[in-house]
């Protein structure tokens, strides 16, 4: 089943306050089945309000959530994980709990009773099945909250952080888990988390929300060609001391001096500045042992498109285009 | 029919989550009921005391079945509302909210799962009363008519229950002020109807309001001295039915329009 959503838009007004605060603002993307979609944002950008819009928990002020290109309220075919573990009856046992909410969605407890203990297994909980989920670590209620939300096989998955505050080997059971579920099952999953890293392992796509507007889409391949940065690493053979009219052009990084090399990394603002570097060199007749092209990490894509935004936050006209 | 499935298989999970919670918090129950039987037997003293040597000139048996009705009414209306505040700040008001089934709708299935336990309450209670109370005149043999007055009654008290829910919702920290209501009520159930001009617009209240109406049912149907009383009965029945569920109706469409409106403030995780 495919996600659309289109033009979201949440406007906050407080009591006695003429001023709104635009929490989710334009907001549209498309997840496909099979599909795992990011959304990264500083804190408040506006990640969990549109989960929560698309869970039906929230009301935009505008704008349509689509499940398979039609409007209609049938939350069944969706589960969320909304802010971790607090998401499951602590005087319940986790076998108790996956019970209670797949009966809550209208399926069966004879019909899940196979696949509870799978998830429990699948999850490293099914040693704790029996104890009350007070007594079970953050991390397990983590595994438990997710458990809950798969227990009756929804086609759509929101996960907000699902591994906030969970050790090594959980996360990466987790991680293993929400990659099957999407590329074995064909879920279409909408992740929001600050671990940049598990962005980069797990997302098919990536959208980053800043002041509730997305920013930046796209794959995160082409969000890193993308940058609008051109970083080099460049290796002169002898000892080379930079001239002071580059810096017109581009950046330069310290100088590394070792044996008969001479290392630096440049960040010019334009093709152009490369382009005079190298002539600089040409005409000098230095010896160019390598030239390396930086690719940016996300961290960097991430934050040069939070520069971007807040330049376009002081310059509304200054629109900014969106990578298909 | 599927609908229907579903609600009854909300009922069941719930039933069974209330059991549980029975089972294992054994003393959660036992000693809020055992608070309830000691406050009244200490207003009784407490009359008694003031009245001197003269005796009481109170209806005992009205005043038991008004504490006890109000015991059952605060179970239904206190439950609901201290639910949708405990569990927001759970994070299970969300999971709830996104199940298919609406707020409103979990919701009844609770007050029908926890409504066995809340008539084994009134009935304790009732009887501890009657243990202690040896002189008081109560029909306990029209148990069947009881329930079925209860149940009816119930639907009434969801119906505010509701309006308290959806408030909960909204307001958050409300929970004193219900306090004070259901301590309204119990001093409406004290209330002689038969004191009250007939015809007036306070007896008329009286007679519609679900819980009142039902509290004056109740001791008509513990304490009618008439072996014809299921005869006698129907025309309370019906007029009960009918009031209990209007204010059911009105109740749910009030709290539907409460949690629309915390839907649209985002309301439903925040405490």
């Amino acid at each position: 089943m495919d996600l659309s959503i289109e033009a979201l838009h949440k406007v906050y007004t407080k009591p006695f306050s003429k001023k709104p605060f635009h929490a989710v603002n334009d907001v549209s993307f498309n997840i496909k089945a099979g599909e795992i979609y990011a959304l990264l944002g500083p804190n408040g950008a506006g990640k969990s309000t549109i989960i929560k819009m698309i869970a039906g928990l929230v009301i935009p002020t505008s704008g349509r959530v689509l499940f398979d290109n039609s409007v209609h309220k049938n939350y069944k075919v969706l589960s969320a994980v909304l802010e971790g573990s607090r998401n499951v009856y602590w005087r319940l046992t986790p076998l108790e709990n996956l019970f209670y909410f797949a009966n809550l969605r209208g399926v069966s407890s004879a019909s899940i009773k196979e696949k509870s203990q799978q998830l429990l297994a699948e999850l490293d909980i099914d040693a704790k099945k029996t104890n009350q989920s007070r007594h079970l670590s953050r991390g397990m209620l983590q595994k438990l909250a997710i458990a809950t939300a798969l227990i009756t096989d929804p086609r759509i998955l929101l996960l907000d952080e699902p591994t906030l505050g969970v050790d090594v080997g959980s996360a990466r059971k987790i991680k293993e888990k929400i990659r099957t579920l999407a590329k074995n099952e064909g879920k279409a999953i909408l992740l929001t988390t600050h671990q940049l890293e598990l962005v980069d392992q797990l997302a098919d796509r990536v959208g980053i929300i800043q002041n509730g507007r997305l920013v930046r889409e796209g794959t995160i391949g082409r969000l890193k060609e993308n940058t609008q940065k051109f970083l080099y690493r460049i290796s002169v053979r002898g000892d080379f001391k930079i001239p002071p009219g580059w810096e017109k052009t581009c950046q330069v990084g310290p100088t590394k001096n070792s044996e008969d090399t001479t290392e630096f990394e440049i960040n010019c603002k334009n093709i152009n500045g490369l382009g005079e570097i190298l002539d600089y060199f040409s005409k000098r007749k230095t010896d160019i042992i390598s030239l390396q092209k930086k690719q940016d990490n996300l961290e960097e894509v991430f934050l040069s498109s939070l520069d971007s935004g807040n330049d376009a936050d002081k310059n509304p006209s200054n629109d900014l285009q969106t990578t298909p | 029919m599927i609908v229907v499935y579903e609600f009854l298989l909300l009922v069941k999970a719930e039933f069974k989550r209330e059991m549980l919670y029975l089972k294992r918090y054994p003393f959660e129950s036992l000693s809020f009921l055992f608070f309830m039987y000691v406050i009244l037997l200490a207003i009784f003293l407490g009359m008694s005391q003031l009245s001197g040597t003269g005796g009481l000139d109170i209806h005992q048996e009205r005043m038991i079945i008004g504490y006890c009705l109000m015991q059952f009414i605060m179970s239904s209306q206190m439950g609901w509302s201290g639910q949708i505040s405990n569990e927001s700040q759970m994070g299970t008001l969300e999971q709830l909210s996104i199940s298919g089934h609406s707020l409103g709708t979990v919701l009844l299935a609770r007050g029908f799962s926890q409504f066995p336990r809340q008539v084994l309450s009134f009935f304790i209670l009732m009887y501890a009363y009657l243990l202690a109370m040896p002189t008081l005149v109560l029909h306990f043999d029209r148990f069947a008519l009881v329930v079925l007055f209860l149940f009816i009654i119930a639907l009434g008290v969801y119906g505010i229950a509701y309006i308290f829910a959806g408030l909960t919702l909204l307001f958050k920290r409300v929970g004193f002020f219900f306090q004070i209501i259901n301590f309204g009520f119990l001093g409406l159930f004290w209330q002689n109807r038969q004191a009250l001009p007939e015809g007036s617009l306070f007896a008329r209240l009286y007679d519609m309001f679900p819980l009142t109406l039902g509290m004056k049912n109740l001791l008509y149907v513990f304490t009618y001295n008439d072996p014809e009383i299921k005869i006698a009965i129907f025309g309370p029945l019906f007029q009960q039915v009918f009031f209990s569920g209007l204010f059911a109706a009105a109740g749910f469409v009030l709290f539907r329009l409460m949690e629309k409106k915390a839907r649209q403030m985002a309301l439903l995780s925040q405490y």
